[in-house]
């Protein structure tokens, strides 16, 4: 188990390397520079090139790649190149916000999607879960900016019962995580419902319930028990997207993280603090993942053993 | 069964006829537009107002009051300590002396912590600030005498060191709003502690107009030297930005020390609200008092007896450009059937809805710039006229390319409808900021006709170079005109209003018959405040000055 986590944390190498070429490399294809986005009035031709010159935009892409890598092996991820200010401060003053908005939205999305999958999958075919799908029908279907807006004009505006934008205290996060959260809540609903199904059809829960064994003690040790991977794969996969940031949300609700800071870099050709933030979401992308496959090492014991390091049989001596 | 699907669809169906209604419910209001005969505006945004056809000089605020003209306390009244503003331009930076530090926020809050030697009223005439008075016999040696009573909010004393080093240092910053400002100047000498000597190199009527903009307000040495992020943000001003979050929020506490008149309030605090509809909402639940808001949600405001709503100018015009290297472009004639065959008023009004103010005037100018000249003849819309010019030029039925950014779709479909009446066919290229940028850059044109700001200075010096002077970055027309150049180059050494005037009027002569750019309408602003706030100052240059706003409160 901690061999192959360990060569998972190792794997990231190559893939954070694989990672930045990429985005260095469309960056670089993309029209327009930093100096272009500034839309400075007053220049003169010769200015233009000496803030060329100025921000290494008259380098060659690989040389410039190749001082960004070489600042970056040394734990600099450099200065924002359009404000002039530390990436990784900018950066680690956002995350906290996207983390937060994250996990919460995780939490109400499982809270409520798993026993609501679970309910549904209980009851196929009846009104109940055709009630659910509906409700996870609307939830993937519904554009989260028009959902917000419709909160902050019920609660905000009309009840006046939580504030419509910001990041201080647990009432401003109340709205972004039911908007982040409706999505995820949907698809874990969908998920645990398809995997309850294939479950409480299989032959040894109809043996289990043969043998006397409660129902309860059916749908959660057994059934759930052997469910829990898909479901994990699609909590997993949504913590690993939420984790980039959605700059939708963060503009509707004023919420400060990270996913409007990549954007606003892109936009303004910054190439420095687009690499930082795509640095620093493939890193948090791939522990994510690496957590998600531990978990199922947790949640079903022949994924453990085939995480196990292969041992080495060793000849007798006979 | 099929009891529970029928069931399924009448809910399906129920909730999409409450969604539909709950999106049309404000539909029944007033348009926006102030089409409907029930609407009326507030008197402080005439454009709201008029018809599309008869668009009027907007009013631009009733709160245009002096900077140190402080509110009068009546009895009963009193000022609240703070007041939230909604910003929607994103604040990363607050340093005029980088090529980034720009913006009409971003300038704004130089205004809030930075003092400037002279203080520009909106209505172009230049007070003393920091400094006292000044001396000039011949306009190109200044002497300007400073205060001594003046402190940074570092503590340290403001002297004339201070000014020799914000000039040297705008120097050294290539691009930055704040060199462009000081590069007039080319020698600065400190005579002693409070008085500093300006040469310039050629006579300048203008220098006060350029020390007196927001972003060339006086820098702290010590400051920056110490930190090179927060350093600029230490200043003389009235209010001290203790605290700031790039991309997020600025907060501003009242500098007790200021040396001038003290602001009413106490703390402000300035957030992003990059979305229109969230300031809406803030706006109407009470959690800020001022912010723009867009076009479509004035018309919640207008008949809101708590609100009032302020509609500014900016100088810049949007425009439809040549690209003056394109042979169909370069043609006069043709430019000028494209003139004759643009309804501008129309135009305007697709574009920015209620708040649409077309360009009504025959030359190429800033709004509120001095020394327009209104004498030239108009080149309205005439599409006979509009048809002898084509007939006339080196058009042959083509389709002809017109870039635009994203976002102008209404504005780019008025076009081609109102050129396609005259028979000239065109082609909408849509494009993202960062291509059109480069599609249309000032080295490299690839567009034939585009639209694009053509940004005029407040100071009538500079306001001609940014757009018509060969390679400057907003001269994406590729305008050369060998004239026009040597009297921009002129500009700063001509001396006496009417000289100046004589100047100006010649300069706009000469680039109106050319016709390189076709202004269209006005850039709008709107903002919409609290009734029981006022003071704070807007003008067409978009420097505004929120350091004497106040909130008054029971």
């Amino acid at each position: 188990m901690v061999y192959y986590a360990i060569k998972r944390v190792l794997l990231l190498i190559p893939i954070l390397i694989a990672v930045s070429i990429i985005v260095f490399l469309l960056l670089d294809l993309a029209p327009g520079n930093i100096i272009d986005m500034m839309q400075i009035e007053n220049l003169t031709q010769d200015e233009y090139q000496e803030l060329l010159r100025q921000y290494n935009l008259d380098k060659p892409v690989i040389v410039r790649y190749g001082l960004y890598m070489f600042n970056l092996l040394q734990g600099d991820l450099g200065k924002s190149d359009y404000t002039g200010l530390d990436v990784w401060q900018l950066y680690t003053s956002r995350f906290p916000n996207t983390l937060l908005l994250a996990v919460s939205s995780l939490i109400f999305g499982s809270v409520v999607g798993i026993p609501l999958g679970i309910f549904a999958a209980k009851r196929a075919g009846t009104l109940a879960d055709n009630a659910v799908t509906f409700i996870t029908l609307v939830g993937m279907s519904i554009p989260g900016f028009w959902l917000a807006l419709l909160l902050m004009l019920q609660f905000s505006l009309k009840w006046q019962w939580l504030p419509a934008g910001g990041t201080e205290g647990f009432r401003s996060l109340i709205m972004p995580t039911i908007c982040s959260g409706f999505v995820l809540m949907a698809g874990t609903t969908r998920q645990t419902r398809s995997s309850m199904l294939e479950q409480l059809n299989a032959d040894y829960l109809r043996t289990a319930r043969a043998k006397g064994v409660p129902e309860k003690a059916v749908i959660r040790k057994h059934a759930l028990g052997n469910a829990w991977i898909p479901i994990l794969t699609t909590i997993g996969g949504a913590l690993s997207f939420s984790i980039g940031g959605s700059a939708i949300m963060e503009a509707v609700f004023t919420w400060r993280g990270v996913g409007s800071l990549a954007v606003d870099a892109v936009i303004n050709r910054d190439f420095t603090m687009t690499m930082g933030c795509t640095i620093m979401t493939t890193t948090m992308f791939v522990l994510i993942q690496l957590m998600v496959d531990l978990l199922y090492a947790l949640a079903d014991p022949r994924i453990k053993s085939a995480y196990a390091r292969p041992k080495i049989k060793r000849r007798s001596a006979a | 069964m099929k009891k529970i699907r029928i069931l399924i669809a009448v809910l399906v169906t129920l909730a999409s006829l409450f969604a539909l209604v709950a999106c049309n419910k404000d539909e029944d209001k007033p348009s926006p537009s102030g089409e409907s005969p029930s609407t009326s505006a507030s008197s402080s945004e005439s454009p709201a107002s008029q018809s599309p056809s008869t668009p009027a000089s907007p009013n631009i605020t009733e709160d245009n009051e002096a900077p140190s003209a402080l509110p009068v306390e009546e009895e009963g009244v009193v000022f609240a300590d703070h007041i939230d503003y909604m910003i929607g331009d994103n604040v990363g930076l607050i340093n005029p002396h980088h090529p980034a530090g720009d913006g009409s926020s971003h300038n704004n809050t130089c205004r809030m912590i930075y003092d400037t030697l002279y203080y520009n009223n909106p209505d172009g005439s230049s007070v003393p600030m920091l400094a006292t008075k000044y001396e000039t016999d011949d306009y190109q040696t200044w002497t300007f005498y400073l205060r001594n009573d003046v402190y940074f909010h570092n503590g340290d004393k403001f002297t004339a060191k201070d000014v020799i080093f914000t000039w040297q240092h705008a120097l050294e910053s290539v691009g930055s709003i704040a060199s462009s400002n000081w590069d007039y100047i080319v020698e600065a000498k400190e005579i002693d502690e409070y008085t500093v000597e300006f040469k310039t190199a050629t006579p300048y009527g203008n220098l006060l107009f350029n020390i007196g903009i927001s972003v060339s307000g006086i820098l702290n040495e010590r400051a920056i030297a110490e930190d090179d992020v927060a350093g600029y943000y230490v200043g003389t001003g009235a209010f001290i930005l203790d605290d700031f979050s790039p991309g997020d929020y600025l907060h501003f506490t009242r500098n007790d020390n200021y040396w001038g008149d003290l602001p009413p309030t106490k703390t402000q605090k300035w957030t992003l609200v990059s979305e229109a509809s969230a300031r809406t909402i803030m706006l109407q639940n009470g959690s800020a008092q001022l912010g723009g808001v867009s076009e479509a949600d004035l018309s919640l405001f207008r008949d809101d007896d708590n609100f009032r709503i302020n509609t500014v100018l900016s100088n810049n015009s949007v425009s439809l450009m040549f690209n003056l290297d394109d042979d169909l472009c370069g043609d006069l004639n043709f430019r000028m059937a494209v003139a004759h065959a643009l309804k501008t008023d129309e135009i305007a009004i697709f574009a920015m809805g209620s708040l649409g103010i077309s360009v009504d005037n025959a030359t190429i100018w800033g709004y509120e710039v001095p020394y327009m000249n209104t004498n030239l003849p108009k080149v309205g819309h005439d599409l006979a006229k509009a048809k002898e010019y084509l007939d006339a030029s080196v058009y042959g039925g083509e389709t002809v390319e017109f870039t635009i950014m994203s976002g102008n779709d209404n504005m780019a479909a008025a076009v081609q409808d109102q050129l396609a009446a005259a028979g000239i066919t065109i082609s909408i290229n849509p494009m993202d900021v960062p291509s059109f940028m480069v599609y249309t850059s000032a080295v490299e044109n690839h567009a034939q006709m585009f639209s694009w700001f053509a940004m005029f200075s407040q100071n009538p010096v500079d306001t001609y170079r940014v757009n018509f002077y060969p390679e400057a970055n907003n001269n994406r027309m590729r305008y050369n005109n060998p004239i026009i150049t040597e009297m921009i180059d002129q500009s700063a050494s001509i001396l006496g209003e009417d000289a100046q005037r004589e100047h100006y009027y010649k300069m706009q002569e000469i680039v109106s018959a050319e016709r390189p750019c076709i202004p269209m309408y006005w850039m709008p602003g709107a903002m919409v405040y609290r009734a029981n706030l006022g003071g704070f100052i807007t003008s067409a240059s978009a420097h505004y000055d929120f350091r004497y706003m106040y909130l008054t409160v029971e």
